[in-house]
């Protein structure tokens, strides 16, 4: 017998996609999406994540800047170590951690939440009400994990630079206002517009994919704990693909 | 008088067709040997479930059409057996998300007055600022219909209404739904044959 829970299929996915930034994108008639949702989405994804955020970004800043101050001081190209951060930390990897965390807790979250209101008949309670589901429920929590995801990225991308900068002492004693000087002398327009873009792309196809993921559940409560590690899956799968095509756009229109 | 037509219904693939036709004058009671049929019949009015083929009429007008008419709780006031209610909302949160979806924020006081009037008159005593998993599922199935009814909605579909009641609240909903019986429409599913013998004239066998 086949199991309910493997019964979608991909093209499922993009008509729920579909759907769902139809009504994303018609926010101001949509009366039905939450702004309460949204809050607590945020409040949820962002605020409650700052600490692990922090104490990440921190270590990583550190790291890189360790890393990268002991390979270019071997070549006395020590004051190159900023590019590194800008590269590295900017441009790569504050998005994509950013996004490992808020998959791992929001993004469980949403499909546990969303999968256990479908079992337990909550979603279909709101279609008693003649409420669109998708619209109350994903919508919402489409926005909430966009803007989280764009907060939290730019506090891990300021976090880790003064963790670059904490660490840096450990070499030689930098100024701070002389080690942001360098720093923002290396930072261009791009490495901001794309710093700026990922995180809304992560953010969009994480409440995607959780959402999705959530409201495929049919029947038993068996099939939540499948449909999240299917949530996490996919969504580690979308974000790096994604990372890879945006990073790719950026450098062919450099 | 309400006249619902089901023309060539299936509830699911290896579901015999249904054709059949339900008066309400005002009531109508419907058992099945299969108890999920009869839900089916009242699930796929509200335009829910997937697997249902097949039309249903009101006074001639297609269930679809109608609903798109006026917000769905005005039409029809659905009342689950398990009486469903959002686990991550109050018991009072619950209960104005559908009044503050379809009438406007300006109607809140006329909501606590009309909850109050529900309240007494099911003789139920809750604090509503509860989660609904902190009170008895009997508790929620009342307030579900409590929900239900404070839109006046042209059609109240019951399922299943002694499910989880006790027999105190059986006869309270008795008294209330006999009351109710001279002015409110209600399709209602039940196979307990107590308040099919307590409620309804005759019940219509799918």
């Amino acid at each position: 017998m086949r199991n309910p829970a493997e019964k979608k299929s991909f093209l499922d996915f993009f008509s729920f996609a579909g759907t769902a930034l139809h009504e994303a994108a018609h926010l101001k008639g949509n009366s039905h999406v939450s702004l309460m949702v949204i809050m607590r989405q945020i409040l949820f994804t962002g605020y409650e994540a700052l600490p692990l955020i922090s104490f990440i970004a921190l270590a990583i800043g550190g790291l890189v800047i360790m890393q990268g101050y002991s390979l270019l001081s071997t070549f006395g190209q020590g004051n190159l170590v900023h590019m590194i951060l800008v590269t590295v930390i900017i441009n790569e990897l504050s998005a994509i951690i950013t996004a490992l965390v808020v998959v791992a807790r929001s993004g469980t979250a949403i499909a546990t939440e969303l999968g256990n209101m479908v079992v337990n008949r909550e979603v279909d309670l709101l279609k008693s009400y003649g409420l669109s589901p998708i619209s109350y429920l994903v919508v919402s929590r489409i926005y909430g994990v966009m803007i989280a995801m764009l907060i939290l990225t730019i506090y891990f991308n300021i976090i880790a630079v003064f963790g670059g900068w904490l660490f840096s002492q450990i070499f030689s004693s930098i100024e701070f206002r002389s080690f942001m000087g360098d720093f923002f002398m290396e930072l261009k327009l791009g490495s901001i517009v794309m710093m700026l873009l990922k995180p809304l792309v992560f953010g969009l196809l994480i409440s995607l994919v959780s959402s999705y993921e959530g409201m495929s559940v049919s029947h038993a409560t068996t099939e939540v704990p499948q449909r999240t590690i299917k949530a996490v899956v996919n969504s580690i799968t979308l974000v790096v693909i994604s990372d890879i095509l945006i990073t790719w756009i950026f450098w062919m229109l450099k | 008088m309400i006249r619902i037509e089901l023309k060539n219904f299936k509830t699911r693939a290896e579901a015999p067709v249904l054709n059949r036709e339900l008066i309400l004058d005002p009531v109508c009671v419907i058992r099945t040997e299969d108890n999920d049929l009869a839900s089916s019949v009242l699930t796929a009015m509200l335009g829910m479930g997937r697997e249902h083929s097949g039309e249903i009429l009101i006074d001639g007008i297609a269930v679809q059409e109608l609903i798109l008419s006026e917000p769905l709780p005005r039409i029809f006031g659905y009342v689950f057996a398990h009486g469903i209610m959002l686990a991550n909302l109050s018991l009072r949160e619950n209960l104005l998300l559908p009044y503050k979806l379809i009438k406007d924020n300006s109607a809140d006081d006329t909501f606590e007055d009309e909850l109050a009037i529900w309240m007494e008159r099911f003789e139920l005593i809750v604090d509503l600022n509860l989660r609904p998993s902190m009170v008895k599922p009997s508790v929620i199935k009342i307030l579900s219909l409590i929900r239900a009814m404070l839109f006046n909605p042209r059609i109240l579909l019951l399922d299943d209404p002694y499910y989880l009641l006790d027999q105190k609240q059986r006869r309270r909903i008795l008294t209330v739904l006999s009351e109710l019986r001279s002015t409110q429409h209600m399709l209602i599913n039940s196979s307990d044959d107590d308040f099919c013998i307590g409620f309804a004239k005759h019940s219509v066998e799918l």
